[in-house]
């Protein structure tokens, strides 16, 4: 029988090694050990790091703020320390854990950290604020949620967790705060109301306006963004020069952002998704079939959507496009902006905010809001709500605001003056806007029968069904109708 | 004698094509392989601006490394301080426990070790998506969310049935007769064991402890629901952070990724002797 090379390593050497097989000789059974040895060996020493073996031994993010950012507010309506008015000391094993999502901008996310650990260190409790990427905020929620172990404040969608039952209801809060600064915005009551009470607290809110090109304007509008959608398609097409360049980055894809780019030309159209009850499923309608044949018109008549839009890469429709002058206009917040100020300050001077042209049903300005909710299962509530409570106060919200420097729009309806936005005029008529803005469920309340609709793709699908199948533009809008009856029924019965 | 050999050599001389094609061949393969390195590597030396220029060359206009230099500006090699941390003791405890473990079902009797061994396959085949909230929940109520020593406990629950399965197989095509004879010489069963089995297995040890690392070194999800502190985030979890919203980083990115990129690559390099070795050692006799 055949011995295999491997048998062969039986030593026959002092040293433990089979010298006829190279391979072994370098991986003797002492070397082996040693070296089993020294992994166990480091195992146990990284064991004992700080950043291993317990909670990390570095600070968290922002804890080596400076003194002044954490000192007790003297102006604010509710002080950190509502009750003594003087900093405690931290007892130990009380938290309180606040979870965002990042908001582009180091500073002000550093400016929400520091709000919340200073109300904590006021009222000696921790406050532990983290920031989250966007994109790892939904699996690391629900894991928490499913564990038993959510945070105690969330950026989160207030609609869906209060239908899962476990979101505090903080109407004292809203009740406490609506009527400062000028009051809070319409649009941030709708947001966060359903059956009559408030789910959460905005703290901002993310405007969508058509972010454009001014020279492209300045050449071929004579220099005012078209009035119509018609009037932006003549425009688009005299500037355009396809394959290189295209007009309207519209988002057509199976994203989220196409849902919120369609329903709101469909809403210039006087199309809407659901009724003012927010049950009632009303997308068929002669509005929504006109705004699909307009989307067909501007895809296939005129060409100014990037073909490569209906497959949603970000290329085509989104910042990147804008980014790479590919497109000359986008339907996106003003995250763009804040990127070309600092890579690209040509473009940036380049380009503005604008309403989009408006359909039969005038012009529609999209806006969502990021709030913070109270979860019930995470205990401590009554210090989670004073928490936020002094997060929502106008002395903080001014402070957050100022150090976000455009990113987004203050609640308060007063911040909208405030002298930082004289030094930017692409935001100067947001204010405006905002005050008839709508929310990507239209008519109705952001429930989660309207989420779901969102993120199964309802109304890209509808498009595409249109665009890509060859189906009739009221063929399309008879099949979305049925989808999105079906996704109501499910939640309305 | 002599001309006949030479006879069935030119016999058996491939075709002349033969060696151009496969020279072409294994170029392409070579540029498929390094083209990702090359374009994370160009994109890293690239402003942001000439990473959306509409008309951006193959190669960096010019050499900047700011990007890199941005990396030590923040967490980065914290980052990767992390993960090594995590994929070296999740790769030792994975060959502790998987050598001792393939051991017992190779040359040990008793009930239930082929079920025992079966379970081990399907219990690696269970996708981590499935089991990320209830693998939270424990870590939680044990009291390690937000620490290391978390990830390293889930990542030896896949990386130890997958070492213990390989390792089950190369055992088997050691002779029992050398450990026969180990023992008529007076050796016990973990002697035996760490001298003559384990020496032998260098090669399977090598391609286990390979797996484990970079399967370690590579893992988001679990990083990602478990971990919430920036400073105690895997490299992985720390790259996609660069992500702002629908805001992307290109140049630190792939500058990051270029790095993330080398450890294992670098690993891979020195062992590629015992891989090879390891891998089709398995492959014929597993």
């Amino acid at each position: 029988m055949k011995t295999p090379p491997r048998d062969k390593a039986v030593n026959d050497s002092n040293d433990g090694s089979d010298r006829r097989h190279p391979e072994f000789y370098v991986m003797t059974r002492r070397g082996l050990l040693r070296a089993g040895v020294l992994v166990a060996a480091s195992g146990t020493i990284l064991l004992a790091l700080p950043g291993c073996g317990g909670p990390t031994g570095a600070p968290a993010a922002g804890s080596s703020s400076a003194p002044g950012s954490t000192a007790a507010s003297t102006t604010a309506s509710i002080s950190p320390a509502a009750s003594s008015g003087a900093p405690k000391t931290t007892k130990p094993g009380e938290k309180i854990r606040i979870w965002f999502s990042d908001t582009f901008n180091k500073k002000t996310d550093q400016a929400i950290i520091d709000t919340y650990k200073e109300w904590g260190q006021a009222n000696g409790i921790e406050a532990e604020a983290i920031v989250i990427p966007t994109s790892q905020m939904e699996p690391k929620v629900a894991a928490a949620v499913e564990a038993g172990t959510p945070p105690n404040i969330i950026h989160t969608n207030a609609a869906y967790w209060h239908s899962k039952d476990q979101v505090e209801d903080v109407s004292d809060i809203w009740n406490k705060i609506k009527d400062l600064e000028g009051g809070l915005y319409d649009v941030c009551r709708t947001w966060v109301t359903f059956d009559g009470k408030q789910w959460g607290i905005p703290f901002a809110i993310n405007t969508w306006p058509i972010v454009g090109r001014k020279d492209i304007i300045e050449k071929f509008a004579g220099g005012k963004m078209p009035a119509t959608w018609d009037e932006f398609n003549e425009m688009s097409a005299r500037a355009q020069k396809p394959p290189l360049t295209y007009s309207w980055g519209i988002c057509l894809g199976r994203v989220t952002d196409s849902h919120y780019n369609i329903a709101r030309f469909i809403m210039t159209y006087g199309g809407h998704v659901v009724d003012k009850d927010g049950r009632t499923v009303t997308f068929k309608s002669e509005g929504t079939v006109k705004a699909f044949q307009m989307l067909e018109t501007q895809f296939k008549k005129f060409k100014i959507i990037p073909p490569d839009s209906l497959g949603a890469p970000d290329n085509a429709w989104n910042n990147q496009a804008y980014q790479k002058k590919r497109v000359f206009f986008v339907d996106n917040p003003s995250s763009i902006w804040g990127w070309l100020v600092v890579n690209d300050p040509e473009l940036a001077k380049n380009t503005d905010h604008y309403q989009s042209p408006a359909g039969p049903a005038g012009s529609v300005t999209l806006v969502d809001n990021w709030a913070f909710s109270v979860f019930k299962k995470a205990g401590n509530v009554d210090k989670a709500k004073e928490a936020l409570l002094y997060f929502s106060q106008p002395e903080q919200q001014k402070k957050i605001n100022v150090a976000v420097e455009g990113r987004w729009w203050p609640i308060y309806r007063n911040f909208g003056k405030l002298p930082m936005w004289d030094k930017m005029p692409e935001f100067k008529h947001f204010g405006d806007w905002i005050e008839t803005a709508r929310i990507f469920s239209d008519q109705g309340p952001p429930t989660p029968a309207a989420y779901e609709v969102i993120n199964t793709f309802v109304l890209p699908d509808a498009v595409l069904k249109m665009l890509s199948e060859g189906k009739s533009a009221e063929e399309a809008v008879d099949w979305g109708d049925r989808k999105i009856k079906e996704i109501y029924a499910r939640y309305y019965k | 004698m002599a001309a006949v050999v030479a006879q069935r050599s030119r016999d058996r001389r491939a075709p002349a094509w033969v060696r151009p094609v496969v020279y072409v061949a294994l170029t392409l393969f070579v540029l498929w392989s390094l083209t990702p390195f090359y374009w994370m590597l160009v994109n890293a030396m690239r402003t942001d601006k000439e990473i959306y220029d509409y008309e951006t060359p193959l190669y960096p206009a010019h050499l900047n490394f700011n990007h890199f230099k941005e990396l030590t500006e923040g967490y980065f090699f914290g980052y990767m301080r992390n993960s090594g941390e995590v994929a070296l003791l999740t790769t030792a405890f994975s060959i502790t426990i998987g050598c001792i473990a393939a051991y017992a079902m190779t040359r040990l009797r008793f009930r239930g070790r082929d079920t025992l061994a079966r379970s081990l396959v399907f219990s690696y085949l269970v996708p981590s998506a499935l089991l990320f909230i209830p693998m939270f929940a424990i870590i939680f109520r044990l009291g390690l969310a937000n620490r290391l020593s978390s990830l390293t406990l889930v990542y030896l629950t896949f990386t130890v049935p997958f070492c213990t399965w390989m390792l089950v197989g190369y055992f088997k095509t050691i002779p029992y007769e050398l450990e026969d004879a180990a023992a008529v010489d007076g050796c016990s069963r973990l002697g035996t064991l760490f001298r003559i089995t384990l020496p032998l297995s260098a090669p399977a040890i090598v391609v286990v402890a390979l797996f484990s690392f970079t399967l370690s070194w590579n893992e988001f999800l679990y990083a990602m629901v478990f971990i919430n502190d920036d400073h105690a985030k895997t490299v992985t979890v720390g790259l996609t952070s660069m992500v702002a919203l629908d805001v992307f980083f290109w140049g630190r990115m792939m500058a990051g990724a270029f790095l993330v990129a080398l450890p294992p690559v670098l690993i891979y390099l020195l062992a590629q002797r015992w891989v090879v070795q390891g891998l089709t050692g398995g492959a014929v006799k597993g």
